[in-house]
């Protein structure tokens, strides 16, 4: 199997701090790879470092990856003030109706966004990360605020896509995504 | 770059305070010194005083919006090209903010003796980008802080474009003003706009 992205004695500091020191990884294309741990313990900073945001000499990645990944972080990436169609439009994409519908947000097409909740919003910017013609998927938390039918929906979007070959690097600290890889991570914050 | 541009374009229109705000805040500043009428040298100043309000506050929004909702993270974190973006974004300021800008002062007011209106037009817009490219800089360091007067910090790397542009736009004077304007231009294109993606680079990690 590809690897995509391997880390041999990672580390990350902030302001003189160490986040996380020595992890090592690898992340393999057509997988589902976990980052878990608790709040402060660096996932939200790994998937930087995983996307080429934060740089590391310790993180050796395939080039093709760059421009193969689609980013979903702590926030929607999405314009309050439009609705969801408008928001879509801005990207330039179409609702792709069947996934909307999967998802149970089709009828939320026309609302502006700052009349959902938190939970439909991030749903809504989930979708566009699953309707994404790229194949490498960076999320961060993609589960928080969403009901349980939700997150068995995407998990189930999450197993086709990695079928198809695709490959998912998720933060996530809330129930276990079936069939990942799982990356500890522990705060080294004393 | 096209994408970027539809982008911007949907983003001015769908979101319509990007247009009537500034617009406002110059033609009530405009305005009102035209009403007071103390002669031709506060008139020009009105047009000068008015820009330089009216790009502090367009600066200030440039890109505060698409950071806080993550925009800018999502477009460094998927490799996309940060200077089409600007690119985008300058174009539809320059469209819709800058060159309305312009028509309000042919409108309402005047240009100064000696200066062909294209002329005038030419400085007037290139003097528009070229402040908004520093108070961008400026904005963009405190961006986190949500401060609209931090965009103010670059203020004294503007000191020798504030005496120029007074030369030019005040007094009319096209000689030696507009080529050192031109310098600034470039300037602030090409290496302000490279701090500018840097800097939001560092506020994004």
């Amino acid at each position: 199997m590809t690897v995509l992205f391997s880390a041999n004695s990672l580390s990350h500091t902030i302001d003189g701090n160490d986040i996380f020191t020595d992890i090592s990884f690898e992340v393999q294309a057509g997988t589902i790879t976990e980052i878990r741990g608790g709040n402060g313990s660096g996932k939200s900073s790994l998937l930087k470092i995983l996307c080429g945001l934060i740089k590391s000499n310790s993180l050796n990645t395939q080039q093709d990856v760059w421009g193969d990944i689609s980013y979903l972080g702590h926030s929607n990436a999405m314009v309050e003030e439009l609705s969801f169609r408008q928001n879509f439009a801005l990207d330039r994409k179409i609702i792709d109706k069947a996934l909307a519908q999967r998802l149970n947000i089709f009828r939320l097409r026309n609302q502006k966004l700052n009349n959902l909740s938190y939970g439909e919003k991030r749903k809504i910017a989930l979708q566009r990360t699953l309707q994404s013609e790229k194949s490498i998927w960076i999320l961060d938390e993609p589960f928080a605020g969403l009901d349980d039918t939700s997150v068995a929906t995407i998990e189930s979007i999450f197993a086709e896509h990695v079928k198809e070959g695709g490959t998912i690097v998720a933060a996530n600290h809330q129930q276990i995504i079936s069939s990942s890889n799982i990356i500890h991570m522990e705060s080294s914050y004393a | 770059m096209l994408s970027a541009l539809k982008r911007e374009l949907l983003l001015f229109f769908g979101v319509p305070k990007n247009i009537y705000l500034p617009l406002s805040v110059f033609s009530v500043i405009f305005l009102i010194f035209l009403i007071l009428d103390e002669g031709q040298l506060f008139q020009y100043a009105s047009l000068f005083i008015a820009s330089f309000i009216t790009v502090l506050i367009i600066s200030e929004n440039t890109f505060k919006d698409d950071f806080l909702n993550g925009y800018i993270e999502k477009l460094l974190c998927e490799q996309s090209n940060l200077f089409n973006y600007f690119f985008a974004k300058y174009v539809t300021q320059l469209m819709f903010i800058f060159i309305p800008m312009l028509g309000l002062n042919f409108v309402f007011g005047s240009v100064p003796s000696g200066m062909s209106d294209a002329s005038f037009s030419f400085a007037y817009l290139v003097s528009l980008l070229t402040l908004n490219f520093f108070f961008q800089l400026g904005s963009v360091v405190s961006v986190r802080r949500n401060n609209s007067l931090n965009a103010l910090i670059i203020i004294p790397l503007l000191i020798p474009f504030i005496i120029l542009v007074k030369g030019l736009v005040i007094d009319g004077m096209w000689e030696p003003n507009f080529y050192f304007l031109m310098a600034y231009f470039i300037f602030g294109l090409f290496f302000i706009n490279y701090l500018t993606a840097k800097v939001l680079e560092i506020q994004s990690r």
